[in-house]
């Protein structure tokens, strides 16, 4: 897999002019007014180390840095009897990696049991032995993450279980797919599957970013995705049973689907082979990382009527070519890293549909997608049965209504991304692995607009440009072609292929965030979206092996983690005035204890 | 005395007798060689959140003596029943380094009373020295509620400040922590023990102990906090009821920390407090 990545470029976003920037302000509710999505939360109260935070301003210089990251290549060693890092690098790390490297359908499908030195070296020995493996393994690694994941499932799998049954014999069928998913895993449709695949791709690549972030540079990560995908999953049992050992997996776990999906070997790097960043952008980049978001809103385009003026005014600002271009590229970088595929073959295998919603041909294939998702669910509100509709309320046909609202596609550039399975088998991919390599792709693509979004931003932009990765459209459209005999919406741009559309990318310039309320989902058990789940704290996934045992990460002595990673970097939400949101800012773990070396 | 003495028989009499109230004067205990359990220590560390890294935690003396209080409070010429005493105010002086092997000699005592705004007021005054040196001292403000002599009123709206802070995180108060610190503190006062008691003395809930609380918020000040040679004031406003998630907010500037305790929607504060250095009081 030795296929060299591009390095991407910055491409700076103009601010529209003075009279158009607008921030999201948010403020806190007036005494006794009820509180709204734009209103400010009254605290936070969240373990997780994200809280609500802002985009910090980059140069160019900065930014043209951290854009080495979307071109890292792999390590080659590790350096011998390196210092272990601190509890609080690690913090910082899975703060980066697993604890945030999903977008907004931030499900807690993933867990994360890191192991010390010595530990390491026992896992090295079972990565030998796996069959696939994308790089060499290396020795000499200070930890080693074991990744698990389970089959996505969230309350909007739950409502695909009485989708697309006939009248009376539904009263059967439901129960029997309701069993097959909880004892077989089985998914209602292909892309709901799918879905665990993309997030664990996205996990993988950001690992590769998180190590080097959180270690200021001095070490990399050597990630294995492919030994633990598709068909060499199936031949890698016995050594995958060894490593699941090593973890502590149990009998239970595994009933429940959980099962090793990527291991990252992290060790340090000699100092000629580093990443060439200052620490200061480093750390800027971390607090980044952890403001950026899924924004679906273009201010004078798709917002709510009751919307604050800010959201109201259409902003003369465009996402460049050039930017398109570099995010393609960065995407591409992904795919070839993780499939190994030449460049040129990795452009065949990525079915696009751009979108520009600007021109005419643009706005009559977005009216004509639109329409296909609406029709879909007007078909699913008409065939949900009726025996489990009518005693919740309409409970499930209004959920299936939300989709026309949740599904809406807004921005300058959209593109429909996905792969042909065919294909995909002909130039010796797994497809699992393909899938994988897809969201990483997409993530990597969705991270240039995000970054370009933060160059050099005026004081008076939250960011210049965002995105949001969407699946459910997808989703909505593989309803259609599982049950209701539609095509795929990239049958058309790709005729002479049999394409599986995987994620929508709009693109959007901009200067207002998304409604605060948004990211409140994520964080607040009471205000938590139907679609989302809420973004975990370190003690809830990430586990450490000390001494034989597995212990819950920042869980010790009646202490569970307040910290907010990066906050020396100070990106927290305040209101106009410069008010904190109570319990945003968090509080340091002890210094004892972030100081000291697990292991 | 030269050893602490039980709560034992001081709860025996407060349980027990029949006090109407009057004029406290000056009423003082004392014991030598006082020393630390370090299985003790580790039991309060892990009840307020702190880690064992060798430091006296600030509040660690007050539980230490604390029988050494209730047999002052539960003596004949202190005239106030004990039961419905309540801890409005704390200010512990952190003077000395103190070394978890030394040994201190402890000296309690109350110099009168004073009316208050709610009833009457008087200051339990604790210290411990080393070799005759004075090395860490506590007021404890106690008010007997009574007739009031102004209007008070409930802190109304919202209580965030303007500015940024250095800290700001949700604590949890569970519902079992008020018998926690008890099992530690040998502070077994009915109202932090269990919601059924609590009523019986007209709280909804248990309440978490006033110290529990101080003692969580300076495990969370960690190295905020300075060895010694600082000042932890602190003011009990509202209860906190058991169970529940409090704000913490707190500032520090060049070791200087304001803090405060407030409820997760803003519009009732807990508890203030600041940790000033030594010099700040002589300015």
């Amino acid at each position: 897999m030795g296929v060299e990545q591009k390095q991407v470029d910055v491409v700076a976003i103009s601010p529209p002019p003075e009279e158009q920037r607008a921030k999201r302000n948010a403020e806190f509710p007036a005494d006794g007014a009820k509180k709204g999505r734009y209103d400010l939360p009254a605290s936070l109260d969240t373990t997780s180390p994200v809280g609500f935070r802002t985009r910090l301003s980059m140069t160019e210089k900065m930014a043209q840095q951290a854009l080495q990251l979307l071109a890292l290549e792999r390590p080659k060693a590790f350096v011998k009897d390196a210092v272990v890092p601190t509890e609080q690098a690690l913090f910082e790390e899975v703060s980066l990696g697993i604890l945030t490297a999903r977008q907004s359908t931030n499900y807690v499908g993933h867990k994360d049991i890191i192991l010390g030195p010595s530990d390491s070296r026992l896992a090295a020995d079972i990565l030998r032995q796996l069959k696939g493996n994308e790089a060499p393994v290396l020795d000499n690694a200070t930890h080693t993450h074991i990744v698990l994941s389970r089959p996505y499932r969230t309350p909007f799998t739950m409502l695909l279980t009485f989708i697309g049954h006939k009248p009376v014999v539904s009263l059967a069928t439901v129960a029997i797919r309701g069993l097959r998913k909880r004892i077989q895993h089985v998914d209602d449709i292909p892309t709901i599957g799918y879905l665990q695949q993309l997030h664990i791709g996205i996990l993988a690549d950001q690992m590769e970013r998180a190590a080097v972030i959180a270690s200021a540079g001095r070490q990399q990560a050597q990630v294995f995705m492919r030994p633990f995908a598709g068909e060499h999953a199936r031949t890698n049992q016995k050594a995958m049973r060894k490593l699941e050992e090593l973890i502590g997996l149990s009998a239970e776990d595994r009933v429940k689907g959980w099962r090793v999906a990527t291991v990252a070997q992290v060790g340090e790097v000699a100092t000629g082979s580093r990443v060439r960043i200052t620490a200061n952008t480093l750390r800027r980049l971390g607090a980044n990382l952890l403001a950026f978001r899924s924004e679906r809103i273009q201010p004078g385009v798709n917002q709510e009527e009751k919307a604050p003026d800010a959201y109201q005014i259409r902003q003369d600002m465009d996402v460049p070519d050039e930017l398109t271009v570099m995010a393609g590229r960065a995407g591409y970088n992904a795919f070839i890293h993780w499939t190994g595929v030449d460049r040129e073959i990795a452009k065949r295998l990525l079915l696009l549909e751009r979108i520009d919603v600007l021109t005419p041909n643009g706005k009559d294939r977005i009216r004509e997608v639109r329409a296909h998702l609406d029709s879909v669910t007007d078909k699913v509100i008409a065939n949900i049965p009726l025996w489990a509709d009518l005693p919740t309320g309409k409970a499930l046909s209004r959920n299936a209504a939300r989709g026309k609202k949740a599904f809406a596609l807004a921005g300058q550039r959209i593109y429909m991304g996905g792969l042909d399975q065919e294909a995909i088998k002909e130039a010796g991919i797994d497809w699992v692995q393909a899938v994988r390599a897809f969201g990483a792709a997409s993530a990597r693509g969705a991270l240039v607009a995000e970054l370009m979004g933060v160059v050099d931003l005026p004081d008076d932009c939250d960011l210049l440009a965002g995105i949001c990765l969407m699946a459910g459209p997808v989703n909505q459209n593989d309803i259609g072609k599982s049950f209701y005999g539609e095509e795929d919406l990239l049958q058309s741009a790709f005729p002479n292929q049999k394409p599986t559309s995987l994620l929508f990318w709009t693109l959007k310039a901009k200067t207002v965030a998304d409604p605060i309320g948004n990211e409140e989902q994520l964080m607040n058990a009471t205000r938590k979206g139907a679609l989302v789940d809420l973004r975990p704290g370190p003690h809830e996934v990430v586990s450490l092996r000390l001494n034989g045992k597995i212990q819950p990460m920042r869980n010790r002595e009646g202490r569970i983690n307040a910290e907010r990673a990066f906050s020396d970097m100070n990106n927290f939400v305040t209101d106009p005035y410069g008010v904190e949101i109570p319990g945003n800012r968090g509080s340091l773990w002890p210094d004892a204890w972030r100081n000291e070396k697990p292991w | 005395m030269s050893e602490l003495p039980t709560y034992g028989s001081a709860y025996a009499k407060i349980l027990f007798s029949r006090k109407k109230g009057g004029e406290v004067g000056h009423i003082e205990e004392s014991v030598q060689g006082v020393r630390i359990d370090r299985s003790h220590l580790r039991a309060f560390l892990k009840v307020a959140g702190a880690v064992d890294d060798g430091r006296m935690p600030p509040t660690y003396p007050h539980v230490l003596i604390g029988a050494l209080h209730a047999r002052l409070i539960s003596r004949d010429d202190f005239p106030h029943p004990a039961l419905g005493l309540v801890h409005v105010a704390n200010k512990i002086r952190v003077i000395e380094p103190m070394k978890l092997d030394d040994s201190w000699d402890v000296t309690v005592r109350i110099d009168g009373q004073r009316e208050a705004n709610k009833g009457i007021e008087f200051d339990l005054i604790t210290e411990f020295t080393r070799d005759g040196v004075l090395v860490w001292d506590q007021i404890t403000t106690v008010l007997r509620p009574g007739k009031k002599l102004g209007s008070s009123s409930k802190p109304s709206g919202n209580m965030r400040e303007s500015g940024v802070h250095t800290r700001s995180s949700t604590i949890f108060a569970s519902e079992d922590i008020g018998r926690k610190y008890a099992s530690v503190s040998g502070d077994y006062n009915p109202i932090h023990l269990h919601a059924s008691v609590a009523k019986l003395f007209g709280f909804k809930r248990a309440i978490a102990t006033g110290m529990w609380t101080v003692a969580r918020m300076a495990a969370e000040l960690d190295t905020d906090m300075p060895d010694s040679g600082y000042i932890l004031d602190v003011s009990f406003k509202r209860p906190v009821f058991l169970p529940s998630r409090v704000v913490f907010e707190a500032n520090t500037q060049a070791k200087q920390t304001q803090w405060r305790v407030l409820s997760t929607n803003g519009k009732t504060l807990h508890m203030t407090g600041s940790v000033l250095s030594l010099d700040s009081e002589n300015r």
